[in-house]
């Protein structure tokens, strides 16, 4: 159970499957979970247990924090700005977020767990994107879902594509 | 590969099966266990995104993302020539995330009010295509849009063709009755007709909507005069319809009208012939109807008989 060092000022992060993971205080931080975690504790050395993250969805957090590690702290107007840019993602954030559907998934829960709004909007535009154009037959099979419409209302669906195929 | 190689092959691994019915049977086990493993191999690398396991407020979250991102402006309208300001785009969602409303009950009763709540533009042609597609009953217009813009830029057109004379627009009404800050507004046109025919409509929607008066117990025209009128009627189930169109016959080019038909023996029980004097002279008095004086564009009060 490694621990901080005041020199380093890094933190030490047990994961859900028994994983210590040891990060600079500064990306760790960016988690307003563990930020407040560590406020709350204090600088006492122990590890942090993180039980609903596993240690390959920690890792992922981990690059996104580091690569984010400058960013400027999330404010309470942070959502009202990143639904006026829609579905605008960074360069970087969307290479980041090219992984496979679970991993998405789990990055998003993460996200959310740890409170890195910033991280959590990301994830939340790139399942929107993926959403973006497509047919409902393809959506349902992206997100495996079933199609438990009544012939009523397939029909009031059906005119509602016809309406919007002239857009 | 023959049985004979193969138990040369369970030789050379040692084994040594002395009858084919034992190779037949290793070879069904060692057949169950590959498919097995190449199916949980496929499995675990399609699993699928479980949408439907997130939080409800990651849900919304997503939801919010995909709505926002349909409010892209694709038209512009000064290169129609329908927009006075140059600078002034129309803002037209594109519905690029129409599908998102359409998998699942589910998601659909999740998602849809949200949807259609954003600001909707439409052309006033498209008018009843775009009502018929969303709002097929009077119930459905709860889901009204926040903010529905109509535009006029080919309505002499559409309305010259002889089979759409005239546009059912009560929708519009138990869409403001249904959800009270629905704005309906009708935007910029070029041609002068149509900018009366956008001031009246204007005009009818203001009266309809904003006066701030309690609605009245009596039935007495004064009464009225001063109340929500159109709204109130509609709820009473005193007015049937209120349509827009060309007035017949087409001996002008600009001879347009608002008709507001109303239920042949209403539920009030007032006689058909008190009540489309009743109305008419609320309409003179709010300006939309009368003689000659202002009626390139006015109200006209009827019944309405259902078509056979």
């Amino acid at each position: 159970m490694a621990a901080t060092s005041a020199d380093a000022k890094k933190v030490t992060l047990t994961t859900s499957d028994n994983a210590d993971l040891t990060v600079e205080r500064e990306v760790a931080e960016r988690s307003i979970l563990i930020k407040n975690l560590l406020e709350d504790i204090g600088d006492n050395g122990d590890a942090i247990p993180i039980p609903n993250v596993n240690e390959a969805v920690m890792k992922k957090v981990l690059e996104w924090c580091e690569q984010h590690r400058k960013d400027p702290p999330a404010s309470q107007d942070d959502d009202a700005d990143s639904r006026k840019k829609s579905t605008d993602i960074d360069e970087w954030d969307q290479k980041f977020m090219q992984v496979d559907q679970e991993m998405l998934f789990e990055i998003i829960l993460a996200a959310n767990y740890l409170d890195i709004k910033a991280l959590l909007d990301v994830g939340c535009k790139t399942v929107a994107n993926m959403i973006k154009g497509k047919s409902p037959d393809e959506i349902r099979k992206t997100f495996n879902i079933q199609n438990d419409f009544t012939p009523e209302e397939e029909d009031q669906i059906r005119r509602e594509n016809e309406w919007a195929e002239d857009r | 590969m023959t049985t004979r190689s193969f138990t040369g092959l369970f030789k050379w691994f040692g084994f040594a099966p002395r009858q084919k019915g034992e190779i037949a049977e290793m070879l069904a086990i060692a057949l169950v266990i590959f498919v097995h493993l190449a199916l949980t191999t496929v499995l675990l690398r399609e699993r699928k995104f479980r949408f439907l396991e997130l939080p409800g407020e990651l849900r919304n979250q997503i939801y919010g993302h995909a709505t926002e991102s349909d409010r892209v402006p694709s038209v512009f309208g000064h290169f129609l020539g329908i927009v006075r300001h140059p600078l002034r785009p129309i803002r037209r969602p594109n519905w690029q995330h129409l599908g998102f409303t359409q998998l699942c009950r589910q998601i659909r009763n999740e998602y849809q009010p949200a949807y259609m709540s954003r600001k909707v533009t439409v052309f006033w042609q498209e008018l009843p295509k775009f009502l018929n597609a969303f709002y097929p009953t009077l119930e459905s217009c709860a889901n009204c849009p926040s903010k529905l813009i109509i535009h006029f830029d080919q309505m002499t057109r559409e309305l010259r063709s002889p089979e759409q004379t005239s546009i059912d627009i009560t929708k519009l009404f138990f869409m403001k009755m249904a959800c009270p800050s629905f704005i309906c507004e009708f935007w910029l046109v070029t041609e002068p007709h149509q900018s009366r025919m956008q001031v009246l409509l204007r005009r009818l929607f203001r009266q309809a909507y904003n006066i701030q008066v309690p609605t009245p117990r009596s039935l007495e025209i004064g009464a009225l005069l001063n109340s929500r009128l159109c709204l109130e009627e509609l709820r009473l189930g005193n007015i049937a319809q209120v349509r827009v169109g060309r007035r017949e016959p087409r001996a002008v080019s600009n001879d347009f009208v608002i008709e507001v038909l109303l239920t042949k023996g209403p539920p009030s029980g007032i006689p058909d012939a008190y009540q489309v004097a009743r109305f008419l002279q609320y309409f003179e008095e709010i300006g939309l109807a009368g003689d000659g004086r202002t009626s390139a564009i006015c109200v006209e009060v009827g019944i309405f008989e259902e078509m056979t």
